[in-house]
């Protein structure tokens, strides 16, 4: 069984600029739509002029989310971030590398060829707000199990995990109409609760079970197999040591129609479908979007104050994830 | 758990496999030669480097960026050193963990080429653009259906993906990782150090006191980590183990290495608490030893940090004057270089090392040195502050019963 928490989140997206926007308008039940959002808005001026759209989400939503807490507490060794990016700043690369090919050499900024390496936007959250434990920035793959796994051999007292993409297209440099991305970041603040609570933080949810599954992402948009996601949200609910029984409400990745969903009700014998949740599609927002259903989740249990267990799925680039949370 | 080392596979610019490579870095070669623009692309600006010579025709996918294809090589060799087979019945059980620095982004450079030579850019390629793909490409092309994981920690990226594949196995996950990491040489690296003027002109002298920076080389390097109850249930042959590992970030400047070297010595003492050992333990040292002014000082700084008075008899050597930097494949590379250098007793030189930028330290030049050692460290540090260490243990065989 699972014993971590979270402890904090904080986002930017078109969902809204901050947690308790994305809350509002989740509460709201309205629709996202793509925006171009004023990040700068979001950062202090000298983060506007040294970096580039890319970290600037990621400082915008980690700051959301450190905002509302007493993180800055923990001994900064023992604060750690997993972050993940599924392109990384591929504009600035793009940018970086017009610049040499078209202009020379000489134009290429030093100040910008930084931006150009994946970890950037990680490293200037780490400089901003001293995070000297695990530091991992990770590339397609969801960092929590890579998280949970370090807090569990108590090498970080909190792990900040999270997303961050600015890609709006399906490659920033490419046309290509048929999928539009979202840019966007989303973090959380996850910890041993033993911790949590010694140190007195508002606990959002409590996640005691995690199952998941890996696939090769082809590329093509095939369905994931059915029985693959049943063995995910069975794992959870194995992990968590609870029964199929105690699962009051599900949130799913997908909607209508699914592998998912047959999945879901295939192992739910008593589902229905008021007992499912599927909000919307995430998978646009790329990585940030990997947080969104969980969020969901965290808002419904926390406004309406259920106390039933929630199985969350969450559809990763590479693997499913299922977690327990109550 | 007990995790150990049982293929290793590596292509650079010193050699095409392990027994080349392990060779030339025995006899203090260097494998950074003068560059000829058609090399690399029309706009050649670095004039020394560590390029794979094809003539072999190894890397013929062409299909690929040159980034999955330099994988694909060094991988297929890992795989059949470790003499590991693929199937049904273990594909699940089996990850790569790979990590990189320039990833996909050459497509970048060749579309923005496209643009100003007015030709067609196939958008069907841009989809290798994303830094995960090489992994998920070489998965599917060996049957691997496992954990995948890629991590983009500049160039400490491959040294790190030990710690994503230690996760892996520790958690369960998997009986066997891969991990390794794989880049090319780019116009957008020899860009980005020249601006920042961290680009040698013609040696790269890690750890001497005339040294000018780094020069770029290409590499691909993996390591085959398995259970010990795997590689024995298999017969499989143990180069050594996995002692320990730790990382951190210097939370200090993005390019900058902390000169107090605080994310070096949290992952070094991280790692040296994992493995369950003690500093005066380590044999041997394979530093980041990148060859410029800041990061060189700064490991000094950390190992007098760490073993005080013994910090003069540590014995410790750069590898980057033989491959070049290979970004984010420099902590596989050197991993790699480690294991080998544990297993068959003997420290290889630093290459073109003359005078040493601080006297009466131990660091190996001129000659390989035998020495029996039980335990080998290998450092990697980065931009944006990742730091990591790898700890790996002599394996001795017991009797068994």
């Amino acid at each position: 069984m699972k014993d971590i928490v979270i402890t904090g989140a904080g986002t930017v997206s078109s969902l809204g600029i901050g947690f308790e926007n994305y809350v509002q308008r989740n509460k709201n039940k309205e629709s996202f739509k793509p925006e171009n959002i004023d990040i700068d808005s979001s950062c202090g001026n000298m983060d506007i002029r040294r970096n580039d759209r890319f970290t600037k989400f990621g400082l915008a939503a980690f700051k959301d989310m450190i905002d509302n807490s007493k993180y800055l507490d923990i001994d900064p060794d023992e604060r750690g971030a997993i972050v993940n990016t599924y392109l990384g700043p591929l504009n600035t690369v793009n940018n970086f590398m017009h610049t040499a090919i078209y202009d020379g050499l000489s134009q290429a900024s030093p100040m910008l060829f930084p931006n150009t390496v994946i970890n950037a936007g990680l490293g200037r959250i780490s400089i901003e707000y001293k995070l000297k434990g695990v530091s991992y920035m990770l590339c397609g793959t969801n960092p929590l199990f890579y998280a949970m796994s370090d807090l569990q051999s108590k090498h970080s007292k909190v792990v900040f995990v999270g997303g961050m993409d600015d890609a709006k297209s399906h490659l920033a440099f490419v046309e290509d109409e048929q999928r539009v991305f979202y840019e966007s970041a989303a973090f959380i603040g996850l910890e041993r609760r033993v911790d949590a609570e010694t140190r007195g933080a508002a606990i959002m949810a409590h996640i005691i079970g995690m199952g998941s599954f890996n696939y090769v992402n082809r590329f093509d948009c095939a369905d994931i197999p059915q029985e693959k996601i049943y063995a995910a949200m069975k794992k959870a609910i194995d992990d968590a040591e609870i029964n199929v029984e105690d699962i009051g409400r599900i949130y799913l990745f997908s909607i209508e129609d699914s592998t998912e969903t047959k999945a879901a009700k295939s192992l739910f014998d008593k589902c229905n479908n008021k007992m499912v949740y599927c909000r919307t599609d995430y998978s646009s927002f790329l990585s940030a979007g990997e947080f969104f259903t969980l969020f969901d989740a965290i808002i419904d249990m926390n406004s309406h104050r259920y106390t039933d267990h929630t199985l969350v799925n969450i559809k990763a680039f590479d693997c499913i994830i299922s977690l327990v949370i109550k | 758990m007990k995790i150990v080392v049982t293929g290793l596979g590596v292509l650079n610019c010193m050699g095409k496999n392990k027994d080349d490579f392990w060779k030339r870095l025995c006899n203090g070669e260097s494998g950074l030669k003068t560059v000829y623009p058609d090399e690399v692309n029309e706009n050649n600006i670095m004039q020394v480097g560590g390029i794979v010579h094809d003539e072999d025709q190894m890397l013929t996918d062409s299909g690929y960026t040159r980034t999955t294809q330099l994988a694909m090589v060094a991988l297929d060799e890992a795989i059949r050193d470790a003499g590991l087979a693929i199937d049904d019945s273990n594909k699940e059980r089996i990850g790569i963990s790979l990590g990189t620095s320039i990833g996909g982004y050459q497509e970048v450079e060749k579309y923005q080429r496209s643009l100003k030579n007015c030709s067609k850019y196939d958008p069907e390629n841009s989809i290798q653009v994303y830094p995960a793909y090489t992994a998920h490409v070489i998965a599917g092309k060996y049957g691997i259906e496992g954990p995948l994981v890629t991590n983009g920690a500049a160039c400490a990226a491959s040294s790190n993906s030990f710690g994503n594949a230690l996760a892996l196995m520790r958690g369960g996950k998997c009986d066997v990782v891969i991990t390794g990491g794989c880049d090319p040489v780019s116009y957008m690296s020899q860009c980005g150090f020249v601006s920042l003027k961290a680009l040698a002109k013609e040696l790269c002298r890690p750890f001497n006191k005339d040294r000018k920076g780094i020069l770029i080389g290409e590499a691909a390097a993996f390591l085959v980590l398995e259970t010990y109850e795997h590689a024995k249930a298999r017969n499989a042959r143990i180069y050594c183990e996995v002692a320990g590992y730790g990382c951190s970030n210097d939370a200090y400047h993005t390019t900058a290495p902390d000169p107090k070297a605080g994310g070096a010595i949290r992952s070094i003492n991280r790692a040296l608490n994992d493995a369950g050992i003690k500093a005066c333990d380590i044999d041997y040292i394979n530093m980041h030893g990148t060859g410029t002014k800041l990061n060189d000082v700064m490991e000094i700084f950390a190992l007098d940090q760490i073993w005080g008075e013994q910090a003069k008899n540590v014995h410790f050597s750069s590898i980057k004057g033989s491959v070049g930097h290979t970004l984010g494949c420099a902590g596989a590379v050197e991993a790699l270089a480690s294991v080998l250098t544990l297993y068959n007793e003997a420290i290889p030189p630093t290459a073109l090392l003359e005078e040493p930028i601080a006297e009466g330290y131990s660091v190996v030049k001129d000659k390989t040195i035998p020495k029996k050692m039980k335990f080998a460290m290998s450092n990697s540090f980065a931009f944006a502050g990742n730091s990591s260490c790898i700890i790996f243990g002599k394996y001795e065989e017991k009797s068994e019963g």
